[in-house]
């Protein structure tokens, strides 16, 4: 598990390549990531980063977060003296997850590009013949082992605030899945659905469990400044679904006991003296909801006619 | 014969530590094995004039915590401190 800033560090004097129209200046410069990397080797001197099963690294790119989880990183390096045998083991699976539904591959390739390479720096830096952490008679990086997956029916968030929740979501259905770890045997053939077959109501749930979490760290004097907030405001988890009338203590109001009934035949109108209120129906904008369009027919029957990598001009 | 071997003493107790922010700024502290990172952090913000709560501090990849000290971190002479400002998402 990576920090949220390493993605930070990699990138960093790189300017972030969102939508496939914005290439930035120096989108991909070699030698800033070079430098970028040689920077970065402090950061794994104290453990071997390939005898790892998996590598999550969250990315927080123009206000938006994104997961990228490398299952089986070992897959990916190819043993000097048997290299057969490291060419059939499993491959090494990097699963990018975007909640925002990361049709466009322009910014996938951009971000595994810049992982690959900073993987391939460490093992050069690591794994060569006699160096730290060397299995028999060294190692190579193979970029070809590697495989860029998309999860398959990953939940898709349906507003442009809720993210980071989603890409937390995920982070947790790769481990907490007691019935079923995701595995590299799940790969390539891998669907969220199968996992979590209620994903977008686990990301509410998430949400509540947020909540109570801060809720405990906080100290005493936070505490009672988010009941006071919580209470001027009528929000909060406490008190969601509570209506604003005063509580009735019995189920029939004590005026309606004794009153005689009416005769309802006589009093019941069947027009009204109030013309109905007009319905004013706002459309929502084209893109308000990125899980709508995301599951659009049209998008899918795009996807299905030729994958999007075809459609974008690719940097790389 | 005193003196240097006491000057020698000091300038092992100080260590140079440069804290870099994101767009590369450098200031660069003298601190003490012994001191916490909580006073480092104070004095980098009030000198940013920043919150020190929406600043980031990392060294090796890991958030530095504020009992946290140079001799606890392992760290040398001319080690960098990165600055990050607080993410956000959506």
């Amino acid at each position: 598990m990576f920090n949220t800033f390493f993605y930070n560090s990699l990138a960093k004097e790189i300017t972030p390549l969102g939508f496939s129209g914005r290439v930035g200046k120096n989108a991909n410069d070699p030698e800033t990531l070079k430098t970028n990397i040689l920077r970065m080797q402090r950061w794994t001197r104290k453990f071997d980063l390939f005898a790892k099963d998996y590598i999550v690294i969250p990315i927080n790119e123009d206000f938006h977060w994104m997961v990228v989880a490398v299952i089986n990183p070992q897959g990916a390096l190819i043993e000097d003296g048997n290299e057969e045998a490291s060419r059939n083991a499993p491959k090494c699976f990097m699963v990018f997850y975007d909640p925002l539904s990361g049709l466009d591959p322009t910014r996938r390739m951009h971000i595994t590009h810049m992982i690959k390479e900073y993987l391939a720096a460490v093992c050069g830096a690591t794994k060569g013949a006699n160096m730290k952490y060397a299995v028999n008679k060294g190692a190579t990086f193979d970029k070809n082992r590697v495989v860029v997956v998309r999860p398959k029916n990953a939940p898709i968030q349906n507003n442009f605030s809720d993210c980071g929740l989603y890409a937390l979501h995920f982070i947790e259905g790769l481990f907490c899945n007691i019935d079923r770890p995701v595995t590299v045997d799940d790969f390539p053939e891998f669907d969220w659905k199968e996992c979590w077959p209620e994903a977008d109501k686990m990301c509410e749930f998430t949400r509540d469990k947020i909540y109570n979490l801060i809720k405990k760290r906080a100290g005493p004097r936070v505490r009672s400044r988010i009941e006071q907030y919580e209470h001027d405001n009528r929000c909060g988890l406490s008190r969601e679904g509570e209506s604003r009338k005063s509580r009735r203590h019995s189920a029939v109001p004590c005026s309606a006991q004794y009153r005689t009934p009416r005769n309802t035949n006589y009093y019941r109108r069947f027009y009204s003296l109030n013309p109905p209120p007009i319905k004013v129906v706002q459309e929502e904008p084209f893109f308000s909801n990125p899980r709508n369009v995301a599951t659009m027919p049209v998008t899918q029957k795009v996807r299905k006619i030729r994958p999007p990598e075809l459609s974008f001009p690719l940097a790389y | 014969m005193a003196a240097p071997a006491e000057a020698e003493a000091e300038a092992q107790e100080f260590i140079k530590i440069k804290v870099v922010s994101q767009d590369s700024n450098e200031v660069i502290f003298r601190v003490k094995p012994g001191t916490s990172m909580a006073k480092l952090k104070n004095s980098y913000a009030s000198r940013t004039g920043a919150a020190v709560g929406t600043l980031r501090f990392l060294f090796d990849g890991t958030r530095l915590k504020d009992e946290d000290t140079p001799k606890s971190l392992e760290m040398e002479d001319d080690d960098v401190i990165e600055v990050y400002q607080e993410q956000l998402g959506g």
